[in-house]
């Protein structure tokens, strides 16, 4: 079943959310941003609803939290909220928001939204490509063998660790753009409070792993690491980048095959 | 608990939450008649705030355009429409509230 987290404070919007809600959906209520955090972190969910007044802050905030950590969404964020002006809208939208519900609203509404939002999850999974190849570099994401391109029909394995693994992943899939050490602690180990020293360890040994001739982990001061091919600036699109694949969204720097 | 009506049919499974409901805004117009008294506009607008988010659902929905009329009173630091808003929402309860 469909797993919702409903963070909202107002126990009458509460009642009817759990009406409309759970003969359909999995839902846990959280009633503000310091609890909601803690179901973010020690659970997976699909959608999250979120309301923008809550007792310890604006809704909006966990929104840009999640984008300034520039976390891969794993759930959908839907704002529900009473802030119905266009400013407001626009605002939760740009914050990271994929729908924006104004209170009050119509039960069947909310249900035809989340159903799309469901649609669109589903779409995205089926689009999952097994395969990604950036430069010379392979990653199988089924069983996340990484090899790198050496020649005419030659391949060289390269052995990732997990933490290994994830890095990469994480680099190549924000090519070019400077991910902070904060960020790459929260993806590898899901945790904020984290040393962030303990990142630079296994970037050190990731960087001598792939270090077989295109691509280059590169630091930028007070920005974190990224991706980068050797003689080309971070800004530049590489002309080495293949063009998108068939069902591949065309703003991806690599390509995906099934 | 006293008897409510609402104003306009609601789906049965909202209806036995219609007498919370209308205990919770008693409360809060116990509250706006103190902001009131002291002035306090930013209390006046977060009330009216989550009044005109969740009146309509559970079968008021005059009870929302006050609270809409009154959240701009109250941002404008308008304390006599607040004051008239205040009024005509007590009035409204009452009207469905039946002893």
């Amino acid at each position: 079943m469909t797993k919702i987290l409903v963070i909202e404070d107002n126990i009458e919007t509460q009642y009817l959310l759990k009406k409309i809600l759970v003969p359909t959906y999995d839902v846990t209520m959280a009633s503000d941003l310091k609890s909601a955090w803690e179901c973010i972190e020690s659970q997976d969910w699909d959608i999250v609803i979120l309301d923008r007044s809550l007792p310890d802050g604006d809704g909006l905030e966990l929104c840009l939290k999640l984008k300034k950590l520039n976390l891969e969404y794993k759930f959908s964020i839907v704002m529900l909220t009473a802030y119905g002006e266009l400013d407001e809208k626009i605002k939760g939208l740009s914050a990271g928001a994929d729908d924006y519900v104004v209170k009050p609203f119509e039960p069947r509404e909310l249900l035809a939204r989340l159903e799309a939002i469901q649609r669109r999850r589903m779409a995205t999974s089926n689009n999952f490509h097994s395969t990604i190849n950036l430069a010379n570099l392979i990653i199988n994401m089924e069983t996340h063998a990484v090899s790198a391109r050496t020649g005419k029909d030659q391949t060289t394995s390269i052995d990732l660790t997990p933490i290994e693994f994830k890095i990469l992943l994480t680099l190549v899939k924000n090519y070019g753009k400077e991910i902070s050490r904060e960020s790459l602690v929260q993806v590898v180990w899901d945790k904020i409070n984290l040393s962030e020293r303990n990142i630079d360890t296994h970037v050190c040994h990731l960087r001598k792993k792939i270090n077989l001739g295109q691509l280059a982990i590169k630091n930028r001061r007070n920005k974190g690491y990224y991706l980068t091919r050797e003689e080309q600036p971070s800004t530049q699109t590489p002309a080495f980048m293949t063009a998108a694949a068939t069902n591949t969204p065309s703003t991806l720097p690599y390509s995906e095959r099934n | 608990m006293e008897t409510v009506k609402t104003e306009v049919q609601i789906d049965s499974d909202i209806q036995e939450f219609v007498p919370r409901f209308c205990q919770s805004r008693k409360s809060d117009l116990e509250n706006l008649s103190k902001q009131l008294a002291s002035g306090d506009f930013t209390g006046i607008a977060k009330i009216a705030h989550v009044i005109k988010g969740v009146s309509r659902p559970y079968g008021f929905p005059t009870l929302e355009k006050l609270a809409v009329d009154l959240e701009k009173a109250a941002l404008a630091n308008d304390s006599a429409t607040c004051a008239s808003m205040y009024q005509k929402m007590n009035d409204y309860l009452k009207k469905y509230t039946i002893n």
